[in-house]
């Protein structure tokens, strides 16, 4: 089942609290738990938020299923489930899977390198990452949240 | 060379892993000015920089650089380094603190007030933060940046197109700052006190001696300042927000001087600065009406009737004038340093394509009256004659049209035009000036 995205918005913002509350929102919440709790965000995590919260997967997908998608479409690279995935890679991803344009670099040369400048420029990111860096599991959340939030108030 | 090149580049991307990163910009204004009613009065305005920066992670430290090379027809080539530092934020409950930062390389420097000094200069600062306070300390120098872009130009030798001509880099001067902030003291206001130290480290022989009787061309002395700031900021009522300032400013300043001793009645002596500058800035944010933003801000700063040039032109006992270090300017075409002058300005932002959910257009239309507060003297702009009686200099009216298509590409049109108080200007400046430029910037 594909749900909205405001209830996604509504999901990441309350993910902490859920950790707390246990499980009301079935494998999607045992999954954001998951991801939460990663030190270093892997790539079927990343793709699991962005494929989840476009509607492009339904949420009760597996994380392995999401990025078997995102890999079919050539959002991301030939990762293993379990690899990192930088910010870049991660802003890129969701910018495609949500259908979000960028600047005129990236229009040009459309990558992580620029979705990551787009994440920083438009408040989504918290803090300026490089597109090369690492992140969290729980940092990836936010900005998601950050970012579906203000999406969805521009549409 | 390449070897080398290569071998940096390599280690800085083992040191700093994945966290390297770079980009640049392109940036261009183009524009007119010109005295209405003047002929032959228009001067192109041209300017264009490319800029190129790097950050990059050094463990618990982080690398920052930005370089640019800028052309304008009057200086055709200008490599600089706008900002390269070295900073670290690590938390410090030892120090009674909830964080400490240390910044060292070229970066930006302000002084309590903003209104005296906001430039680059090579130092260090270091920055102490508590529950409901901060701590921030500064030593920069102005040592290491080239003598046709010196932010700290404040005496005569320094402005003279003669001395020094050939002289690559800036008059050294150091600057100490400690600003300490209470924050949300009392009904959301931040109380602010800031002392700031200004010393002229320029060798002696370059320096006019003391005792002279006759007036030498770009004579100069020792010029030290010091400022005591006290601000008060916060928030008045929602949306409603202030910045109150007050500084004094004393020092010494070298002049040609009363002397009855003297065979020709004068003598270089230094004087006593004692001036006064009052600022205060209201800000009204109106998100609901088109994200628009009203301004209105003043200035008052004390000056000298018989400073006959802006720069050590004192010529009695006290000098009397606000010696501003780097101050921002207030309007486009037209602006005076705090010194002598005040000026009320208000100004309303609006973004009118807001409602429709495209935030790419802003308007702004400003505009700035300036004043002589001595009613005659010298101020920082010398179209205004200082023998000339007179407060009021004239008025500063712009309208800015901002549009950013995507996040990385803007364009800003500028239209402005000054209209003088003729009593108060010299010949070939007593007519209005108009200046319009566009630029266009674009980051990669």
């Amino acid at each position: 089942m594909v749900r909205p995205r405001l209830f996604y918005v509504a999901l990441l913002a309350a993910a902490a609290a859920l950790i707390v509350t246990g499980s009301v929102f079935g494998q999607s919440n045992t999954v954001i738990d998951a991801i939460l709790g990663e030190e270093v965000a892997t790539a079927q995590s990343a793709a699991y938020l962005a494929m989840t919260s476009a509607g492009l997967v339904a949420d009760d997908a597996t994380p392995a299923v999401a990025l078997r998608t995102a890999r079919e479409e050539g959002w991301i690279g030939d990762r293993g489930d379990r690899e990192p995935v930088t910010f870049g890679e991660y802003a890129y991803l969701m910018m495609r899977a949500h259908g979000v344009s960028g600047g005129l670099m990236y229009l040009i040369f459309p990558g992580p390198r620029y979705a990551a400048r787009e994440f920083t420029y438009r408040g989504w990111s918290p803090e300026r990452r490089a597109p090369g860096e690492l992140v969290s599991g729980e940092f990836m959340v936010r900005v998601t949240g950050n970012m579906l939030e203000m999406v969805g108030g521009e549409r | 060379m390449k070897r080398i090149v290569a071998a940096f580049v390599l280690v800085l991307l083992a040191a700093t892993g994945f966290g390297f990163d770079f980009g640049g910009s392109i940036d261009n204004t183009t524009g007119v000015s010109l005295r209405l009613n003047v002929a032959d009065s228009a001067r192109l305005i041209q300017r264009t920089s490319v800029t190129l920066w790097v950050r990059a992670p050094l463990g618990s430290w982080a690398f920052d650089a930005q370089g640019s090379y800028t052309y304008t027809p009057v200086l055709p080539i200008l490599f600089d380094i706008d900002r390269m530092t070295l900073s670290t934020t690590v938390s410090a409950p030892q120090a009674g603190a909830t964080s400490l930062g240390l910044t060292i390389g070229r970066t930006g420097f302000t002084d309590a007030s903003r209104n005296v000094l906001a430039t680059t200069l090579d130092g260090l600062r270091v920055e102490l933060g508590q529950e409901r306070a901060s701590l921030r300390i500064g030593v920069a120098t102005n040592a290491l940046q080239y003598r046709p872009t010196n932010p700290l130009a404040i005496s005569r030798l320094d402005v003279s197109p003669t001395a020094n001509a050939g002289r690559l880099l800036a008059s050294p001067r150091l600057i100490a700052s400690v600003d300490y902030t209470l924050l949300d003291l009392f009904a959301r206001q931040n109380l602010a006190l800031g002392v700031l130290v200004q010393e002229d480290l320029r060798p002696r022989d370059e320096l006019t001696a003391v005792g002279g009787t006759t007036a030498e061309l770009d004579a100069g002395g020792r010029l030290d300042t010091q400022y005591v700031s006290l601000g008060l900021s916060g928030s008045l009522a929602p949306g409603l927000f202030h910045r109150t300032s007050y500084t004094l400013n004393t020092g010494r300043t070298l002049g040609l001087l009363p002397d009855d001793l003297s065979v020709t009645g004068f003598s270089y002596q230094y004087a006593l600065i004692l001036a006064h500058m009052a600022s205060t800035e209201l800000t009204l944010f109106l998100p609901e009406v088109l994200n628009s933003r009203l301004r209105l801000f003043g200035l008052f700063s004390t000056g000298d009737p018989d400073a006959l040039t802006f720069i050590e032109g004192n010529t009695d006992a006290t000098a009397t004038s606000f010696v501003p270090l780097a101050p921002p300017r207030y309007s486009d075409g037209f602006s005076l340093k705090p010194g002598n002058s005040a000026h009320i300005g208000v100004s309303y932002s609006v973004r009118p394509l807001a409602a429709l959910g495209m935030d790419v257009l802003q308007a702004e239309l400003s505009s700035v009256s300036y004043l002589r507060t001595a009613g005659r003297g010298a101020v920082s702009e010398g179209a205004v004659n200082a023998q000339s009686d007179g407060v009021y200099v004239g008025t500063d009216v712009n309208l800015a049209l901002s549009y950013q298509p995507f996040s990385d590409v803007r364009f800003v049109l500028t239209n402005g035009v000054f209209v003088p108080n003729e009593a108060v200007m010299f010949d070939g400046s007593k007519d209005v000036k108009y200046q319009g430029t566009l630029r266009g910037v674009l980051r990669f």
